[in-house]
């Protein structure tokens, strides 16, 4: 990963762990405990023991109860007040004290009205729909306030109906007397007086008014009925309904509580108390109307829970929520361990007073980041880290611990511009902010500890969210932030989990990495781990040769037959080598696994390849490096030398091992071995710069001037002979180029002198007759063959002709001494002594340069042919 | 990008409720806002500012829906500046000012 994909990472978790505290009421809903318990309810599951099996407190379980109601879960469908659900069942929604108030006045009008029109309380209980209590005591509160019932005697009865009584006096006892009463006892016992009352009026014993009844009834006689108290009451305009109040009230609450209503809900919507309530409840649930509370449906809930198989998590013990508080804190710590190493990069530490420092908000950021990271004692555990938390919130504070560990431990760029410096910082505040705003939130669960609310030294502190502030300030006027931060970073392919895959690639990151590991290291590694090193880099050259091989890419076989030779080399050289300074390297373990991976592998790709070459060649420096390094008292020659004993009695000779410092002598090929593996390491490629360009410039100049000079010259050698003229140019151009040198142009010289002296014997002419073959003036080809005459006058007359093979070590004596072999009685006698002479003056005088040798014509001439 | 454009609106609303030189300002949650989307700017609508509730209310759900799909970290740390300026806003009474 890059410092980009880390950053991302820890950015993403922070950020999600805001938006979980965020939405945490949001987040209840999906508990799945809510699902459950309105499963529970929608069974018929009382709330006691909903509340105990899912050990949830009451509140949070009305909240669970209305928010599946606001479902339409429940029957009564979406959710709607108490007072609307009874409204739509058609119930009177008015509060229960003004509906016992108007009954309280329609009861008192009834008992009234009955009481005077002499109903019995019997009757009158039945009427009114209560108890014959209630009746008595209506009237008893009517007649304390003052009301007298207008009781309709027996008198006034007779007088209605303007019945008289018998006079005794006037009529004799006898059947018309017995008639009258008779009528009169019917009359008033029909109306319902009594037969107290009765005889009271009519003057008669209570027997006799009883045995008139008894003769009455003999005879067939029944009291016409009275009117039913209650078309009395329905006569006077009062109703009482059929029901008493308390029968509607449980009407009512049986109504509510089939629809899931909880008891405040009613108590609010019928005006009661919630225990009024409870008491209906308990009251129609002795009598049936409604389910028993606490026997609910016959499965018992720990085995519906069971089957429904909604997963909830365990609740807490305090002692949990401690412990997760605290591992909270640890992954906290981590995230910022890695702000505080972002800072630490990012940050100039270096200040000339602590004050000056101070007045700099990234500063005072650094410094208060390090205080932070210095302040936390425990850090998170790979357990923490690696184990997956069941807990949501606790799963992206550990995501993002594991992304700060990846960041700070292994993505965190260790040179960075200034611009990449404002970039890193602004992440780095970003990440700072989440976090206080998560330890705010935070702030109240159990066992947390907040982070500390001032920092810095110990003269002046600062409140961390001012520093926090004034440094996200700060960044953002920083327009300029360069992020592409964000791609720095090893690049090396992440390892999966497992066994690494067998391509060309695997091989080339784990020598990549090797190639890091061994680098890294201080001194060189111990000898023994040198001499498997090298062992291990001839087998992975063949490899990869082998590989280049199959993919046709000859250059890069023809590289590893290259390192696999010099490696062989070395291995040789190393054979006596020893020494037990030195570290040993977690190279070896890469580079194992990369000799594992290339066996295995079958065809790689080209880039591939090319990874693996350039990783084998930084590990060729490294080595070639090392072995440099090494044989300044690391690495010793083990030789053996012959030494003198005298274990017993006798003089041994044995051989005894030594190890002396590598040199030249004992261990020859040591230091051509690893130069040589030093050459064929990889060249450095230089970057393009502009110093570069301007001194690439500059020499282009400086060797276009010495051409310019060159021509000019040439020019004015040869003025009209283009031919030539080209010739020197190009000569020219190649002296400076570097290509050709004047060493070899004077070798060419001496060569083709050689060849025009023998050419010159091969034809036995004149130098006239040569010159006008070759297009030179004779002056010329004499100046030309002159060293070949000088010999031939001092030698030529004694050296035998086969004695060239001697004295041939350069190719022109060569030719003139088989010149001479050939023609040398014609032509000795003529030039010779003059053209020795003419020449040699003017060749001194004109020094060196063939244009005199025009003058050479004229001279020549006349001694010549 | 209608979310921004109410959560800029509601916003700049709250701002204009504000007395003047007030100490608060929902200015600055504009502005972090701005610099947390790289969505273009959109004009700022005017909108009813009787509710200053409803008007924080319909900012903040704007910013969680932006938030939503946008740089998760960077909303977040608006809708805690915009839930701090807020309260304190609720704190001294809408006087503006922090005591």
């Amino acid at each position: 990963m890059t410092y980009g994909q880390s950053a991302a990472a820890l950015r993403d978790a922070l950020g999600r762990l805001l938006a979980v505290q965020r939405v945490r009421a949001a987040l209840d809903g999906r508990d799945p405990r809510r699902e459950l318990a309105g499963r529970l309810f929608a069974d018929g599951y009382s709330w006691n023991e909903i509340e105990r099996s899912l050990s949830i407190g009451r509140e949070l379980l009305r909240e669970y109860h209305a928010a599946f109601r606001d479902d339409g879960r429940f029957a009564a469908g979406p959710r709607r007040t108490a007072s609307e659900a009874l409204q739509d069942g058609g119930f009177d929604v008015r509060t229960f004290a003004e509906r016992d108030q108007e009954r309280q006045r329609a009861m008192r009008d009834a008992v009234a009205l009955l009481v005077g029109r002499g109903y019995e309380h019997q009757q009158i209980a039945g009427a009114v729909a209560a108890d014959v209590h209630t009746v008595l005591r209506y009237r008893r509160l009517l007649e304390a306030e003052g009301w007298t019932p207008a009781v309709v005697t027996a008198a006034s009865a007779l007088e209605e109906a303007g019945l008289e009584l018998p006079d005794r006096a006037t009529t004799p006892r006898g059947t018309e007397r017995s008639a009258a009463y008779r009528r009169l006892i019917g009359f008033l016992r029909g109306r319902g007086h009594e037969q107290q009352e009765v005889a009271d009026t009519l003057g008669l014993n209570v027997a006799t008014v009883r045995t008139y009844q008894r003769r009455l009834e003999a005879s067939g006689w029944t009291p016409e009925p009275r009117p039913d108290p209650a078309e009395v009451l329905a006569a006077h305009g009062i109703d009482l309904g059929a029901t008493s109040l308390a029968d509607e009230t449980r009407e009512m609450v049986t109504f509510l509580t089939e629809r899931g209503y909880i008891q405040e809900e009613m108590a609010d919507a019928l005006g009661l108390d919630r225990t009024s309530v409870a008491y209906h409840q308990s009251v129609l649930r002795d009598g049936g109307q409604i389910p028993p509370r606490d026997t609910g449906p016959e499965v018992p809930i720990e085995q519906r829970i069971a089957n429904l198989a909604i997963e909830i998590p365990d609740r807490a013990t305090p002692e949990q929520r401690i412990a997760t508080a605290e591992l909270i804190m640890r992954y906290r710590a981590e995230v910022i361990a890695y702000l505080a190493a972002v800072v630490e990069q990012a940050v100039e530490g270096r200040f000339a007073t602590t004050a000056i420092g101070a007045a700099n908000p990234a500063y005072r950021l650094r410094a208060a980041l390090l205080q932070l990271r210095d302040a936390e004692d425990t850090r998170a555990s790979a357990a923490d880290l690696g184990t997956p938390q069941p807990i949501r919130a606790v799963e992206l504070w550990r995501q993002a611990a594991v992304a700060a560990v990846a960041g700070r431990e292994r993505d965190l760029p260790t040179s960075l511009t200034r611009d990449q410096r404002a970039a890193a910082l602004r992440d780095t505040v970003t990440a700072l902010r989440a976090l206080l705003a998560l330890d705010e939130r935070h702030a109240a669960a159990r066992g947390w500890q907040c982070l500390p609310t001032t920092v810095g030294p110990k003269t002046d502190e600062w409140a961390l969210p001012a520093v926090v502030l004034d440094a996200a300030t700060w960044t953002a006027d920083t327009p300029t932030a360069d992020y592409a931060i964000d791609r720095l970073g090893p690049t090396a392919i992440d390892r999966l989990p497992g066994p690494p895959p067998v391509t060309l690639g695997a091989a080339a990151a784990a020598l990549d990495r090797a190639a890091a590991h061994l680098a890294g290291d201080p001194e060189p590694v111990k000898a023994t781990v040198m001499r498997w090193l090298v062992d291990a880099q001839r087998r992975i050259a063949t490899y990869a040769r082998h590989q280049a091989l199959t993919l046709d890419l000859d250059e890069v076989a023809e590289v590893h037959e290259k390192r696999y030779h010099r490696y062989d080399d070395i291995d040789v050289v190393l054979t006596d080598v020893a020494g037990t300074a030195g570290c040993e390297s977690l190279a070896v373990v890469e580079i194992a696994e990369a000799v594992r991976i290339l066996k295995h592998t079958r065809r790689g790709t080209e880039p591939e390849l090319a990874d693996l070459t350039f990783a084998s060649q930084a590990l060729d420096a490294t080595i070639s490096r090392m072995l440099r390094l090494g044989a300044a008292g690391y690495y010793f020659q083990r030789t053996e030398r012959l030494a003198v004993e005298r274990p017993g009695s006798s003089l041994v000779r044995r051989a005894v091992a030594v190890y002396e410092p590598i040199t030249a002598e004992n261990n020859p090929g040591y230091g051509p071995a690893w130069l040589e593996l030093e050459r064929l390491a990889a060249p450095r490629e230089i970057a393009r710069s502009p110093e570069s360009e301007a001194f690439t410039a500059r020499l282009d100049s400086l060797a276009a001037d010495t051409l310019a000079v060159a021509q000019a010259r040439n020019r004015a050698l040869y003025p009209d002979d283009d031919g030539h003229r080209v010739l020197a140019d190009h000569a020219a151009a190649e002296v400076i180029a570097g290509i050709d040198s004047l060493g070899a142009a004077g070798a060419a010289f001496a060569e083709a002198r050689a060849r025009l002296a023998g050419a010159l014997a091969a034809t036995n002419g004149t130098l006239a007759e040569l010159g006008n073959r070759c297009g030179l003036a004779p002056g010329e080809i004499a100046w030309l063959i002159e060293p070949a005459r000088g010999i031939h006058a001092e030698t030529v007359g004694a050296a035998p002709e086969r004695g060239d093979g001697e004295l041939a070590f350069d190719g022109g004596v060569g030719g003139v001494d088989q010149t001479d072999g050939v023609d040398g009685r014609d032509c000795e006698g003529t030039v010779t002594g003059s053209e020795f002479d003419v020449v040699g003056t003017g060749r001194d005088d004109q020094s060196g340069t063939p244009v005199p040798v025009g003058g050479g014509p004229v001279s020549t001439e006349g001694p010549g042919i | 990008m209608e979310a921004y454009r109410e959560a800029r609106s509601s916003l700049a609303a709250l701002q204009a409720t504000l007395p003047d030189f007030s100490t608060l300002s929902y200015t600055e949650v504009l502005l972090a806002l701005e610099a947390a989307t790289d969505l273009p700017v959109p004009v700022a609508v005017p909108v009813e500012s009787g509710d200053r509730a409803r008007l924080y209310v319909r900012a903040r759900t704007a910013v969680e829906r932006l938030a939503e799909r946008g740089e998760r970290l960077a909303l977040e740390l608006v809708i805690a500046g915009l839930d701090a300026v807020w309260s304190d806003d609720v704190r001294t009474s809408w006087a503006g000012d922090l005591p």
